[in-house]
């Protein structure tokens, strides 16, 4: 089964049966719990040493080219807050949009916004000087992150959609303001000028919110205790052994690295499993 | 993408309608291809749509050359053309580098843009027109017919009055008119072949290697070569 974390944990909570009346393989009462997400923040500035580089093609540079590890793994004793971060560096001259417009506003001169002759010049000069850099990190599984079958709301087949709900933990802030630390440092290490304060203090301001980097796992988690998760290591639920749950769903936490290729090492490892357990005439 | 050079003086020639619906699509990050209703008039006095439209649907043809209005009615009459190709001058003018916006059929895009049948696109057509009748009755209290008709200095000062007004509030009609006006007409200047040109951005070509900045980027940066 892997319909996408979320969407298995629909299917599952939404098979009711006189033997699972709380939604299939969920007599643990764990189907729609622990959901996580990386913990994300960001923080830009205008690099005034970028200004008007000499020409050159700098796809690749915006999006996913330049990513930094976490570079404290180990080091968990100083720090107060579990897990780690990667950081996305984001710069240069991306292909223009219909946003390119007003992207000089906050750095242009003069008391009203840019346009005719002075757009023009702003743009030639601050285009690709903006740089930008997003932390997404690690959360431990909490007690508020979970989702249900909404009451009232259906799909347009008349089906239950879910109803999400999420609190941050103490955890997670502390990471953000770590992450808001050392990215406005890196900042400032190239000379930006920033135009907000820095989320250090106020990291409840500076999280992303949750589900929003689409990297939702969880609510079918696996486990070693049948009562404490849904799955066990191969992804097998544990009240029907015909059924391997295939995506996200099983995840008990999220790490500091995109979870896709985790999901397919698990499939993999799962169907490894599978294959076995059929020649050995187990299933 | 048309010649400017082929531009017939004060009012360019429309543009290829398959390239305007195409510039739609590359110069928004998602266009949304819902089907949705056009709503009924938005003000009086204003022209809604007279036909509702479905827009592209999930499915479009996209071997099929469009012509104008077989998807949705255009809304500007040859008076509001007017005023756009005039405001997109003011906000996007010619200088020794570059084009100006009319010349690059810019107007013609703000109208397939504010025409379309989708949320944004109908929040932006109501501030749009609401906006350019704002301009025409600002030139009839000058004693003129309307804004295209006013000397180019005073339209300069009216627009520069709308830009500090859309500094100071973004979100408060007029400044919201101005401020959501240039937005389109620069972004639509700087999503064509010309408008890349000017602006510096030499990307989306295919090559073969991707060898890093060149030398002398790094050498102004006080970075050692490669």
């Amino acid at each position: 089964m892997a319909a996408g974390s979320q969407e298995s944990v629909r299917l599952l909570l939404n098979s009711k049966s006189n033997q699972f009346p709380d939604g299939l393989a969920n007599s643990s009462g764990k189907v729609g719990k622990y959901l996580t997400d990386s913990v994300a923040s960001r923080v830009g500035g205008q690099i005034p040493a970028l200004e008007a580089l000499p020409l050159h093609n700098e796809d690749g540079v915006v999006g996913q080219q330049a990513y930094m590890p976490w570079w404290l793994a180990g080091q968990q004793d100083k720090l107060d807050f579990p897990g780690g971060y990667k950081t996305l560096l984001v710069s240069g001259r991306s292909m223009p949009s219909l946003t390119t417009g007003k992207s000089f506003d906050r750095v242009s001169e003069g008391d009203g916004i840019p346009f005719g002759k002075k757009l023009k010049e702003d743009a030639r000069r601050y285009y690709g000087s903006f740089q930008s850099i997003g932390a997404q990190g690690a959360m431990a599984a909490n007690d508020d992150c979970f989702c249900e079958l909404d009451p009232e709301v259906k799909d347009k087949w008349g089906i239950p959609v879910l109803r999400f709900h999420w609190k941050w933990s103490d955890d997670e802030l502390r990471q953000v303001s770590h992450q808001q630390q050392a990215m406005t440092e890196m900042l400032e290490a190239m000379g930006a000028r920033f135009f907000r304060a820095s989320y250090v203090d106020k990291p409840e301001k500076g999280i992303s919110q949750g589900g929003t980097i689409i990297h939702e796992v969880g609510g079918a988690i696996m486990g070693d205790d049948p009562k404490k998760s849904v799955a066990n290591q191969w992804g097998q639920t544990w009240d029907v052994p015909n059924i391997f749950m295939g995506d996200g769903a099983t995840f008990p936490g999220t790490a500091d690295k995109n979870p896709t290729l985790t999901i397919m090492a698990l499939a993999y490892r799962a169907a490894d499993h599978l294959a076995g357990e059929l020649k050995k005439g187990n299933l | 993408m048309n010649d400017p050079s082929k531009s017939d003086g004060e009012e360019p020639s429309r543009i290829n309608r398959r390239v305007a619906l195409q510039w739609i699509s590359s110069a928004t990050v998602a266009i949304p291809l819902l089907e949705l209703e056009v709503a009924a008039a938005e003000k009086p006095g204003i022209r809604p749509p007279s036909v509702v439209t479905k827009g592209y649907g999930p499915d479009p043809d996209l071997l099929r050359k469009y012509k104008p209005g077989d998807l949705w009615p255009l809304t500007f009459d040859k008076d509001q053309r007017r005023l756009m190709i005039v405001l997109c001058d003011v906000i996007m003018p010619a200088d020794k580098t570059s084009p100006s916006a009319s010349s690059l059929g810019v107007h013609d895009f703000v109208d397939e843009w504010i025409s379309s049948p989708y949320p944004a696109q109908k929040g932006d057509r109501k501030i749009i027109l609401e906006g350019m009748a704002l301009l025409d009755e600002k030139g009839r209290r000058r004693g003129k017919p309307n804004f295209v008709s006013l000397p180019a200095k005073e339209q300069l000062v009216i627009c520069e009055d709308l830009a500090r007004k859309a500094k100071a509030n973004v979100n408060r009609f007029p400044g919201s008119f101005f401020y959501r006006l240039r937005n389109l007409v620069a972004g639509g200047y700087y999503t064509t072949p010309a408008g890349m040109k000017d602006i510096g951005y030499v990307g989306n070509i295919a090559q073969a290697e991707w060898n890093g900045p060149p030398d002398e980027v790094l050498e102004k940066l006080k970075l050692p070569a490669q």
